[in-house]
């Protein structure tokens, strides 16, 4: 499977926000890293993208093998804050999100199971979310996202209040959802693993979007030497906008 | 349009509300509770000890001594004077003063505490009641006496009338004897005039006979007296000288005859007083049988007098006895108003004349609680149907998973019912029990109409889910859900007629309130259960509440598009 997204969207608006434009191209298997420091807009973006922010215009089109399929039942999200049923045991709130996908009750068992084990949630299947601990609610709400075996998973800041070895474990299963040819928009602050992940980036800053090609045209005129030091360096307002758009 | 979404998130949504303890116990179990004491605390036997003090007081009405028989619901206390009984009042010791004021006829004057506005017109209207009851007991008591008495009377007009019937035939018996005895008489008469008759008859056959004989005799004697003479002559003219004697042997036996003559003329005399005498016996036998006959007449006149009593004696107990069944209710009360209720409970209440003023109390009790239960029924169901559907549309408003949720293609449909059909199922668990309850307490009739009543149950809790969900949509803040829910309530309950009838609100307010869900299904409720028509008389009613859903829905749907739209 080849997987191409184009998105071109124009006057993103979320209350006080208001993005002009939003333009990238993916392709399966890529990892888009969204930056940009905190309040700057890239729930935004990632709410545009994922259909939870409506007011836009342009569009967002997907193509699997050069023919166009749809985007909103091809698509898995995790929100910033789980979007779980707190007091439905994780294999309920795994089976509902099938459910209302539309999938088989078989196929839901199948892949119940399957993500419960690739997660290594099978021991926490019939405990409530509130039972669970954060890592696990993050890992539940990354089950939940996938059950219905979406093409492109779109990711809102995953590593929040979760610990370091869960984050290589959370890392570790992107990439391989990244392996499936499976596109990934992620967003997050963590810089360094965002560098060392995503294939591609794209920074908010200041109301405007940056794609790759705008980052690395503005890393390479400028002094710093890696993408964090640069872009730790434009968070903290120590150079100055980067440019006109 | 496959309804899959909507049952996994009704499922969903359930197993949330049952496993979140703290809404169970909020809008369940405390309703439910509440429900159960609402039920439980109303008294079937209505106001019990209602404590009242009495002034004063008369032998002929003295208001113990009608405590338990006629204010079984009073406490009565016993003051010397108005102002400590006023006193009673005032902290609140008494509800109410009575004060007798006089007696033949009892006036009495009532003195209330109208700061206990609700319950003193109930008990003022339960004790208007006694007492009306308690007057209309003694007057039919004075007059089931005197019909009593009256009975007697006639009875011994009865004994009157039967000793009337005896004399009458005494009188029959005696006009009998008297023609027995005139006949008799007159037959007497009869035989004595041919007696009489026939006596002189032979009287003067015996005269004539007599008066012959002596004319023979005395022409007899006179011949041979002549013979005598003549022969003597003869004789002395021959010279003979000869007396035999003949002469004096001739008139000594004249004289002899002559004797006998006078003792025949003597016996005809005699004979002849006595014919006299039988005619005088006749003239009294005469005179004798027209007095009777006159006693017959009198007898005869006596008789029809007698029998005119006879009659008068019947008319008059014909027309008494008219009186004697009367009816003592009908006497005291010519004309009387019964206030009959169209509806009457199956049970205690017959309606029969035999009823106790217990029973009375009591079927008017059990008559106002079940005429209140509809009201109860429909302010549950609008309590717990705004409250329940804004908390479940609230809880997925909020829910975090919504974030997911809304992702889905054509989920809005399935949200709004999801949430709709999920507090339909909650609510339908109180408003059972409420049923139940209605049902085995109050004994109405709720499921001889089960679908009737499910229909309108139906039709008025969709409607307040739905605005429960819509105030939910437009607020979203729990908080604030939560107060305005509460004035929609109160407002809702006030234009329902709940707190206040309808027929007292301004003609605006009035005809508004009408229209409105709670009303409409009350008068929709009553018409079924009460009345058992049919569905089919509620048709209009089923059309507002159709519309109200209808306009109601309308707007969810145009708020909730809004609503998620602008996010």
């Amino acid at each position: 499977m080849t997987l191409y997204l184009r998105t071109r969207l124009t006057n993103i608006t979320q209350g006080k926000f208001k993005i002009p434009k939003l333009s990238f191209q993916l392709q399966g298997g890529d990892i888009l890293g969204v930056i940009g420091r905190s309040g700057s807009g890239k729930s935004t973006i990632i709410k545009a993208l994922v259909g939870a922010v409506k007011s836009y215009e342009g569009t967002i089109q997907l193509y699997e093998d050069s023919k166009e399929i749809r985007t909103d039942t091809s698509l898995g999200y995790s929100p910033q804050d789980n979007a779980l049923y707190p007091l439905l045991t994780l294999k309920e709130n795994i089976q509902t999100f099938g459910r209302l996908n539309g999938m088989k009750t078989e196929e839901i068992e199948e892949r119940t199971n399957m993500l419960l084990k690739r997660l290594d949630l099978l021991n926490s299947k019939d405990k409530t979310i509130t039972q669970l601990s954060g890592g696990m609610q993050k890992r539940a709400d990354l089950a939940c996202a996938l059950i219905h075996n979406p093409k492109i998973i779109v990711l809102d800041e995953p590593f929040n209040g979760i610990d370091v070895s869960l984050q290589g474990f959370i890392w570790a299963f992107i990439k391989d959802l990244s392996k499936e040819g499976r596109i990934i928009i992620i967003s997050s602050h963590m810089l360094e693993d965002l560098e060392k992940n995503c294939t591609q980036f794209g920074l908010i800053e200041a109301g405007f979007y940056y794609d790759t090609i705008q980052i690395a045209k503005y890393l390479k005129n400028s002094k710093e030497k890696d993408l964090e030091s640069f872009l730790t360096k434009v968070f903290s307002r120590n150079v100055a906008p980067i440019g006109d758009k | 349009m496959s309804l899959r979404k909507t049952f996994t998130l009704i499922n969903a949504t359930l197993k949330s509300f049952i496993r979140n303890w703290s809404s169970i116990m909020m809008l369940i179990v405390f309703p439910l509770l509440l429900i159960l004491l609402l039920f439980f605390a109303f008294n079937p036997d209505g106001l019990q000890k209602i404590p009242i003090g009495v002034v004063g007081g008369y032998a002929d009405f003295d208001m113990n001594k009608y405590s338990s028989e006629y204010f079984p619901y009073l406490k009565i206390s016993t003051y010397d004077n108005l102002d400590s009984c006023m006193n009673g009042i005032k902290i609140h010791k008494e509800y109410l003063c009575l004060e007798i004021k006089q007696q033949s006829p009892i006036i009495v004057n009532v003195y209330y505490d109208n700061t206990q506005s609700v319950v003193i017109w109930e008990i003022l209207d339960r004790i208007k009641s006694s007492i009306d009851y308690l007057q209309k007991q003694k007057s039919k008591e004075s007059v089931s006496n005197f019909l009593v008495e009256f009975g007697a009377a006639l009875d011994k007009l009865e004994t009157f009338k039967e000793q009337v019937a005896v004399t009458n035939n005494q009188i029959d018996s005696y006009i009998g004897g008297v023609d027995s005895t005139i006949v008799k008489l007159s037959n007497a008469k009869s035989d004595l005039s041919t007696t009489i008759n026939n006596m002189d008859r032979d009287i003067n056959d015996v005269k004539t006979t007599r008066n012959s004989l002596k004319s023979e005799k005395d022409n007899m004697y006179s011949g041979i007296m002549s013979y005598i003479n003549t022969y003597e002559s003869t004789l002395n003219q021959a010279g003979i000288q000869y007396d035999i004697g003949a002469r004096g042997y001739v008139a000594n036996e004249n004289s002899k005859i002559d004797s006998k003559f006078y003792e025949m003329d003597s016996r005809i005399a005699t004979y002849e007083t006595a014919s006299a005498q039988g005619k005088q016996y006749i003239n009294d036998m005469s005179d004798g049988m027209v007095a009777l006959g006159q006693v017959k007449t009198e007898l005869i006149n006596h008789k029809a007098a007698l029998t005119k009593s006879y009659a008068d004696i019947n008319s008059i107990q014909g027309e008494f006895q008219g009186i004697n069944t009367l009816n003592p209710e009908l006497l005291v009360n010519p004309v009387v108003v019964m206030n009959i209720p169209a509806y009457v409970p199956k049970t205690s209440y017959t309606g029969n004349g035999n009823v106790t003023v217990q029973e009375v109390v009591k079927g008017i009790n059990m008559l106002s609680l079940q005429t209140l239960f509809p009201t109860m029924l429909f302010l549950i169901t609008l309590f717990l149907a705004l409250l329940i559907s804004s908390f479940i549309a609230l809880s997925d408003i909020n829910s975090s998973s919504l974030k997911r949720v809304n992702l889905i293609k054509n989920i809005a449909f399935h949200n709004i019912l999801s949430v709709y059909l999920s507090s339909l199922i909650i609510i339908a668990v109180p408003v059972f029990c409420v049923l139940l309850m209605g049902s085995s307490l109050f004994q109405l009739s709720i499921f001889a109409n089960g679908w009737a009543i499910l229909a309108i149950l139906f039709m008025v809790s969709s409607i307040f889910i739905i605005l429960g969900m819509l105030i939910a949509q437009i607020i979203r803040k729990e908080s604030i859900t939560l107060l305005t829910t509460t004035f929609l309530l109160i407002l809702f309950i006030f234009l329902s007629g709940f707190i206040l009838p309808t027929e007292k609100m301004s003609d605006v307010v009035g005809a508004m309130s009408n229209y409105f869900p709670g009303k409409i299904g009350n008068n929709a409720f009553i018409k079924v259960v009460f009345y058992d028509q049919g569905i089919s008389t509620i048709g209009g009613e089923f059309q507002l509440l159709l519309a109200w859903l209808l306009v109601l829905t309308i707007l969810l749907i145009f708020v909730y598009h809004y609503r998620n739209r602008c996010k």
